[in-house]
């Protein structure tokens, strides 16, 4: 796909990761439309070739709404990366804290909405305005190295490694419109949430584990996603950019 | 074709993309729809100027 004057939409692009995604968009004069729960500014606000708008995505009405005056603003919808999500570690059974000894049913239903939820319901609505208007465009999910199963990470493993399922369905039921839809699963990256969600401790046993020895970088995502948006024969995968990390 | 038990979304894509691809023509969201059955699928090839039998 070539990039100039496409209309992309970035579920997620206030946070680290998407906001390096927006400014990658933008570079290759990408018209994007964020959708986010947290952003600063009011409900709708246009800034820069950049339109932002409030929004729950793991809301089926609250993200219709978000994506039909994204849709509006961009003319039509060439792009949709997910990376809307929340990192969060807890074990199934705590052996060392009895206050605290079962996984959280709400925490649990939180990951999920956040990581899981919020990329159906997206896809949902912009699969179908690329059905409906033949568009053929480039769904990215952003899933993680924890889809294979990271000890401590029930909730936010099977919600990445749900992503990852629904990828693949929705590449072989898309891909007779053209339309593509690609995982990509970064190890750790140096973010906010990634900092907010381990202990410096854990992070350094992490790097240790990681060959590269060090965390990855929001461009690295960034520049991994333009390199599947403009690849018109990659589909239906999981990139994995993860520093050679085996989980 | 929707009364075969074998056909279903997937399948119907499937042939979509082959009618496409074959007669180098690209259908709208409409037609696809309105394509459920042989009669139906050469009614709307011949409107696109589509030889059929």
């Amino acid at each position: 796909m070539k990039l100039a004057d496409k209309g992309a939409i970035v579920v997620g692009g206030a946070g680290s990761i998407g906001q390096a995604l927006v400014a990658s968009l933008r570079e290759k004069d990408v018209r994007v439309a964020v959708l986010d729960k947290n952003p600063e500014s009011e409900p709708v606000t246009a800034d820069a070739g950049i339109l932002y708008v409030r929004t729950d995505a793991a809301d089926d009405a609250e993200a219709g709404a978000a994506i039909a005056t994204a849709s509006q603003w961009l003319g039509k919808i060439d792009v949709l990366i997910n990376c809307a999500g929340l990192i969060h570690s807890e074990p199934l059974i705590s052996m060392v804290t009895p206050s605290r000894r079962r996984h959280s049913v709400a925490s649990w239903e939180t990951v999920i909405r956040s990581n899981l939820t919020a990329t159906f319901l997206a896809s949902l609505h912009v699969a179908e305005h690329m059905a409906a208007n033949r568009i053929k465009g480039v769904i990215v999910n952003l899933s993680s190295v924890s889809a294979a199963g990271n000890p401590g990470q029930t909730a936010y493993s099977a919600a990445k490694a749900g992503v990852e399922a629904m990828t693949a369905v929705w590449a072989r039921e898309l891909g007779p419109l053209g339309i593509r839809v690609v995982a990509i699963a970064p190890g750790f990256v140096d973010t906010h949430s990634t900092h907010a969600a381990l202990s410096e401790e854990a992070l350094k046993e992490w790097k240790r584990r990681t060959p590269l020895g060090r965390l990855g970088t929001a461009q690295e995502i960034a520049s991994t996603v333009l390199f599947v948006l403009e690849n018109d024969f990659i589909s239906g995968c999981t990139i994995r950019v993860d520093g050679g990390l085996v989980i | 074709m929707q009364e075969s038990g074998a056909w279903d979304s997937l399948t119907h894509m499937q042939l979509i993309a082959a009618i496409e691809g074959d007669f180098d023509i690209e259908l709208s969201a409409d037609e696809i729809v309105q394509m459920t059955s042989v009669a139906q699928i050469k009614s709307i090839l011949r409107k696109k100027a589509v030889e059929v039998q």
